[in-house]
């Protein structure tokens, strides 16, 4: 069977580009589509052309040129070509090497034009590199504000902590003025003894034995205000400690809890009781500084949680520390009206929040979700309770770094 | 990925070898011709070494002796690019070829990248 008419055909119909070149690269034949492809518009014009000049970069010829003095007798490569238009054009190259009756290396070869099929790809490379880069900054944008209101909440809490400060303050100042009066009294005491008076009298007449008793007191009242405000003091230390928000260490979370209420009293003292059933757990492998940062978000919220019912009677905050399944389980609880069906599910979204204008920033649980879920590869979610309330929860993957 | 640090693997005519180097800085010799029928075990390559590199370090390629690049070899290195971005990862890219440079300038990707 003879083909030749066939393979003649296909080549002069084909939209592929067939050639024919000697080593050095002059074209000794290129079918129609090549001619119109690389813009030759006369046949007479293609006598003598070297494809080297369609190259549209010089150096791939060291390329070809490699594989030519090599044993290769094939070649695939894919080739870009800079047509009479100027129009760049990606091709893959398919070439085959064979001599001449003279002796002479006569490439054959075909290129199909992929340049649509290329541009589209590094269309959508480029485009991934700038949605990268717009992610980017959109972290960086987030981690900023995610800073600032852990800043800003810092802020709030020292109020709260002023606050709490202030009060064995008030006591500690009026009790030094009594015990500065008892030493003087005491000291007038002595005075009389050395001066002969009956001790009997004295003691009636000075009142020593209600200062002996009271001073005392005193000084136990004293010491505990000292240590009321060193704990406090300690908590917001621990709290507010600024790390390196990826570095992870072993956490006490149920010591972490008692921190956080130290320091969030005042956004739950008046309006709600805390119930504490914190169980015994292990050390958790986390970001204390993170992890810190959540607790205090879901307490403080479920405490606003409460404050907006306005009512009367006080509201409960449970919290819960368990270990299940190697897992350790954290729950918050409150007495508040609950989560509202409808946006359920938009709670952890950035920017989305319940409360009033000025008063939340909607990323608190959003923080919460990042810090968790991404940071800690833990989960956090929440369900309302069936008389009234909502519970959130997370658990982190239990055990210690050993 | 962690198991190949330091020794050469060849895939196809290219050449790869990772240096972990010191100052958080990590560095991969790339060698050889970078071709569409490689520049997906490229890609795996450079994707396992990126997930497995502390966050927030360097990464280099060093290209001296990379001597062809295909437009599949360039969707690789932008695909480095994103993923080494995700990682807050730095991509240097060292002593390229001018002749695989102009591969970049012609189809418009010098911008994306930082040239050492």
């Amino acid at each position: 069977m003879n083909y030749s008419g066939g393979f003649t055909r296909l080549i002069n119909d084909s939209k592929i580009l067939f050639f024919v070149t000697k080593k050095d690269g002059t074209i000794l034949y290129l079918n129609p589509f090549g001619q119109k492809l690389l813009g030759i518009t006369s046949k007479n014009i293609l006598e003598g052309i070297n494809s080297i000049q369609f190259y549209a970069n010089p150096d791939d010829k060291d390329d070809l040129d490699s594989i030519l003095n090599s044993e290769q007798s094939s070649f695939d490569i894919e080739i870009r070509l800079l047509n009479k238009d100027g129009r760049l054009i990606t091709g893959h190259e398919f070439g085959y090497i064979q001599k001449n009756d003279n002796g002479e290396q006569e490439i054959y070869g075909f290129i199909n034009d992929i340049s649509d099929f290329i541009q589209l790809n590094l269309d959508t490379a480029k485009l991934n590199i700038e949605m990268a880069e717009a992610n980017q900054k959109l972290q960086d944008a987030y981690n900023t504000m995610a800073q600032q209101e852990k800043m800003a909440t810092i802020g709030e809490l020292a109020a709260g902590v002023a606050h709490e400060i202030n009060n064995p303050l008030g006591f500690i100042k009026s009790n030094s003025r009594s015990l500065k009066k008892y030493l003087e009294m005491l000291t007038d005491v002595f005075q009389k003894i050395s001066n002969s008076f009956s001790l009997k009298e004295i003691k009636n007449a000075d009142k020593v034995d209600f200062i002996l008793s009271d001073v005392k007191d005193v000084i136990d009242e004293n010491e505990d205000g000292l240590n009321r405000i060193a704990r406090i003091t300690e908590s917001l230390k621990r709290f507010a400690r600024m790390g390196d928000e990826d570095v992870k260490a072993d956490f006490d979370l149920n010591q972490a809890i008692l921190d956080t209420l130290n320091i969030a009293q005042l956004q739950y003292k008046y309006i709600a009781d805390i119930k504490l059933e914190l169980g015994e757990i292990p050390m958790v492998f986390c970001n204390g500084d993170s992890i810190n940062q959540v607790l205090l978000n879901l307490i403080v919220n479920a405490a606003n949680a409460i404050e907006m019912l306005e009512s009367k009677e006080r509201g409960e905050i449970k919290i819960t520390t368990s270990l299940e399944n190697n897992l350790v389980t954290f729950s918050v609880s409150d007495s508040g009206p609950g989560i509202e069906p409808s946006v359920a599910n938009k709670i952890f979204d950035p920017f989305f929040t319940t409360k009033e204008v000025g008063k939340g920033t909607g990323l608190g649980l959003s923080l919460c979700y990042d810090i968790i879920v991404q940071k800690h590869q833990g989960k956090i979610w929440f369900e309302n309770l069936e008389k009234s309330g909502a519970k959130f929860s997370f658990i982190l993957p239990g055990g210690t770094n050993e | 990925m962690a198991e190949n640090i330091g020794e050469t693997i060849e895939y196809d005519g290219l050449f790869l070898n990772t240096d972990t180097g010191s100052n958080n800085e990590i560095k991969v010799n790339v060698k050889g011709r970078l071709e569409t029928a490689n520049s997906i075990n490229f890609l795996n390559y450079m994707t396992q070494l990126i997930d497995a590199s502390p966050t927030g370090c360097d990464l280099i390629l060093e290209m001296s002796e990379l001597y062809y690049v295909s437009s599949t070899g360039i969707g690789a290195f932008t695909t480095i690019l994103v993923n080494s971005k995700k990682r807050n990862m730095q991509l240097f890219i060292k002593n390229m070829q001018p002749k695989v440079m102009s591969v970049l300038e012609l189809l418009g990707f010098t911008d994306f990248f930082n040239f050492i």
